[in-house]
């Protein structure tokens, strides 16, 4: 087993490590804070002849996916990245990349969106585009940032999936903090995801040999078999995931978990449930609150799309509440956006639970312990009876 | 002007300013021992690059026919300007006023003289030992376009569509090795297929308004570093190129993305039922910029596109138009032939239905844009100008207005800022030309 050895990098070189080692064909992104730094690591490389790829130096998002998309219909592995109103400005790429199922990769350096103006964290950008149709996977440090990348080939490149791929991580929590990362080996990465060969793709491609019209269009009944067999491979990323993440420990000994990490969440009486860096801190605080003998637990969602509502529900099931905790704001809802999917898994349960929204951390402002604390205990609270409000904003006077 | 007096396409003497061998005189020697007297001139000007041989044009509206005073000169059925030997009294006049060199005299008989094109066989042309001096037969012009039509018959496009012609035209010069590009438009018909049944052969890409240079260059690039040959080849309409989709174009061009991008103008959104794009003409009326008490029609000139993307770092620019088909397939190998940069075609395209025109009428309409300067036919290559189409004298504008609908509503003086609007593009290209002249490839 190679696991790799230790560097230091924060979650932008962690990112434009793995790139590296996925062998892509074709990098084109353009500079958005706080992707940058992983856009001129990947140029360094380049400069470096460590990375072989094209590099695209487009005049907008947009363009950006749109390039990745050209090489990877043509056969090819292509990368990009972006943040915040990046991915809203590449929103017609966005969803014309899922709707032909084109399988690339694309980094979400996760931050709020504009208006207001900021640059700093949240996870606003995400949730605008959590219904266009791609798999999302959210990270919780810097080393399963390197490690979702490598999987996320894997997974939309797979004949049964050919779906394209977001791997998000919050901006400056995770894009700018270093951490320990291991790097594995380009031969241990070869091995685990196989490099493109010129002619050896299984999918169709936009070639002469071969022509095809791609990005047709559909009239009537066509279009419901388009809408359903992207539904159909949806469901099937997510049992992939699960096994590529088995298949990824056997190469590498790193496991997520697949799409949801639970964290003493079996015999807890209640739940916290969230996604990315809060669920660190989370677990300091279930870990506190077992200490004082309360049976606290958490779920960490990686998975975001498509939404393990059946896993979710199976680990709710029998808990007296649920928390959840959101960096990011539902307007109409008024509520977090990860709290309207898990109510509606709860759906499933045989009984009717308090089920809270925490909304906190927007602007990068931290989501410190003694708030998700509270937040822990207000979900016990609620589910020992107590009333209390469905929507409660962390730390707003 | 009526439809019926449309002259149709005639055989007709090619001559190449600019690759005449200086020291060869095949073509006039040729010519006196036909016909005794010359009517054919070498001349060479190397200060502007001009090598060419001199002859009569054939015009269609032949100066020396009206400058005649016993009208012995005609213009015949099969478009051969002729002098009537017997009614010339060798005044001189038709010399004098053909801008082109075209009448020669002879001293002998004191008669004019000028090329009849030996009735259609031309001995100045079977001499010539290179290709400056071609006698082009129109039924073998579309020898040139000879790949195989790529697209299926029965598209649902409007009978007579400049487009759609142009669109064919093109991918019979291009051929086989190409991915080719299309948006959302009119030209997706031909090319996007519907539903499960694919409208081309060709491996094809319909885009999005706002992506297509973008998409072209992710398959451009994988193209060449998997070592193919194929060119990527855009057929796209005005809207998608001068308005929403012009940021990608213009960075594809700037990055010098080695794609050939074509512009089929009709100066509208017609595909959603005739809106104004940027490139919609000045005056025209559209269904978003209508003319009424308060409004005349657009109130803005069109865009210059062509212009816009020689300035913006595409290697080769040229403008087209289908009633200049030679001309078209000239410019097109050209772009082919271009792999150090972007490769952008303008083609002019009229819509009858959103010109508010007859179905039979884009050609004419496209005749007359360019001998109206309205539509200045040049080319850039590489930074260096050169109008490939010249109009000394640029018709009437109302011979290219009263054939379009959609300018019925102008009056005198807005024709006349037209004419004066079409007059300034043309002397623009003019002075870019001199400032940046070609001097060959």
């Amino acid at each position: 087993m190679n696991n790799g050895a230790a560097r230091l990098l924060d979650g932008n070189k962690a990112a434009a490590h793995a790139v590296l080692l996925c062998r892509p064909d074709l990098v084109a992104a353009y500079p958005i804070t706080p992707q940058t730094p992983l856009l001129e690591q990947l140029y360094k490389f380049k400069a470096e002849g460590r990375l072989v790829a094209e590099t695209v130096e487009v005049e907008g998002e947009n363009s950006a996916l749109s390039a990745a998309m050209g090489t990877t219909v043509a056969g090819g592995r292509a990368f990009t990245a972006t943040s915040s109103m990046g991915l809203t400005f590449m929103y017609d790429a966005y969803l014309f990349a899922s709707g032909t199922r084109v399988p690339v990769v694309m980094v979400i350096a996760m931050r709020e969106q504009t208006a207001p103006t900021t640059v700093s964290c949240g996870q606003q950008d995400l949730m605008m585009v959590k219904e266009g149709g791609w798999i999302q996977l959210v990270c919780e440090s810097c080393q399963e940032i390197l490690d979702s990348i490598i999987v996320a080939y894997r997974l939309a490149e797979d004949p049964q999936v050919q779906l394209p791929v977001n791997v998000c991580y919050e901006g400056y929590y995770l894009s700018h903090l270093s951490e320990a990362v291991k790097v594995p080996s380009q031969e241990a990465v070869d091995q685990f995801l196989e490099p493109v060969r010129a002619n050896g793709n299984q999918r169709p491609v936009l070639s002469t040999e071969h022509p095809m019209t791609y990005g047709t269009f559909v009239v009537g009944d066509l279009y419901a078999e388009y809408r359903y067999k992207h539904c159909q491979a949806m469901q099937r990323a997510a049992g992939l995931l699960d096994s590529l993440d088995g298949a990824f420990a056997g190469a590498f000994g790193r496991s997520y978990g697949g799409a949801l990490e639970p964290y003493r969440a079996d015999d807890a009486e209640f739940l916290m449930v969230t996604m990315g860096t809060a669920s660190g801190t989370l677990k300091g605080v279930v870990d506190q609150l077992r200490g004082e003998g309360v049976a606290a637990g958490l779920v960490r969602i990686r998975m975001f799309r498509p939404f393990p509502r059946r896993q979710l529900a199976e680990l709710m099931r029998g808990k007296r509440a649920v928390g959840v905790v959101d960096r990011s704001v539902s307007f109409g809802w008024d509520a977090g956006h990860l709290f309207i999917d898990v109510k509606a898994a709860a759906q499933d349960l045989e009984r009717r639970i308090p089920i809270v929204s925490f909304i906190g951390g927007l602007a990068g402002t931290d989501l410190r312990h003694d708030l998700l604390e509270g937040a822990a205990r207000a979900t016990l609270a609620r589910g020992r009876g107590e009333p209390g409000e469905e929507v409660v904003w962390l730390g707003l006077e | 002007m009526s439809l019926q007096t449309v002259p149709v396409v005639r055989d007709t003497l090619a001559i190449d300013f600019g690759a005449c061998p200086p020291g060869c005189s095949e073509c006039v020697k040729a010519c006196e021992q036909h016909r005794s007297v010359a009517r054919i001139a070498t001349l060479h000007l190397p200060e502007v690059s001009f090598h060419g041989a001199i002859t009569c044009l054939q015009c269609s509206e032949p100066a020396c026919r009206d400058a005649c005073p016993t009208g012995a000169i005609s213009r015949d059925d099969a478009g051969v300007a002729r002098l009537d030997r017997g009614r010339c009294v060798g005044c001189g006049a038709c010399a004098i006023a053909c801008e082109w060199g075209g009448i020669s005299f002879d001293f002998g008989t004191i008669r004019a003289a000028k090329c009849d094109t030996c009735d259609g066989d031309p001995a100045c042309a079977r001499a010539c030992p290179t290709d400056v001096l071609r006698w082009v037969e129109s039924r073998r012009l579309f020898e040139r376009f000879s790949h195989p039509d790529p697209f299926t018959k029965g598209a649902s496009l409007c009978p007579g569509c400049a487009g759609e012609l142009g669109f064919r035209l093109a991918f019979r010069v291009i051929g086989d090795d190409a991915v080719v590009f299309v948006g959302p438009g009119c030209a997706c018909a031909l090319a996007n297929g519907l539903g499960a049944e694919a409208t081309t052969r060709l491996p094809s890409a319909m885009a999005l308004m706002t992506n297509i240079p973008s998409l072209m260059t992710g398959v451009a690039r994988r193209l060449r570093q998997t070592g193919k040959r194929t060119r990527c080849v855009a057929f796209v309409g005005d809207g998608a190129t001068a308005d929403v989709g012009f940021q990608p174009l213009s960075g594809a061009a700037e990055r010098g993305e080695p794609i050939v991008y074509i512009c089929y103008d009709n100066e509208g959104y017609m595909n959603t039922g005739v809106q104004r794009s940027g490139t919609t003409s000045h005056g025209a009326r559209t269904m978003t910029s209508p003319a009424g008490p308060r409004l005349k029609g657009k109130g803005q000139p069109a865009k210059e596109v062509p212009l816009m993307m020689a300035f913006n770092g595409a290697a080769y620019v040229a403008t087209a138009n289908i009633a200049y088909p030679e001309d078209f397939e000239a410019k097109l190998r050209r772009a082919l032939d271009v792999e150090d940069g972007l490769s952008y075609l303008h083609l002019y395209s009229p819509c009858y239905v959103g010109w508010e025109s007859p179905m039979d009428s884009v050609l004419q309409i496209s005749r007359r844009a360019v001998e109206t300067r309205m539509f200045p036919m040049w080319e850039a290559d590489h930074g260096k100008f050169r109008i490939t189409h010249p109009v000394d004298q640029a018709r009437p504008i109302e011979e290219f207005t009263s054939l379009i609908g959609r300018f019925r509503h102008l009056g005198h003086d807005d024709l006349k800022m037209l004419a004066e609007e079409a007059q300034a593009r043309y002397r623009r290209i003019e002075a870019l030309c001199q400032a940046m002249p070609f001097n060959g490839r």
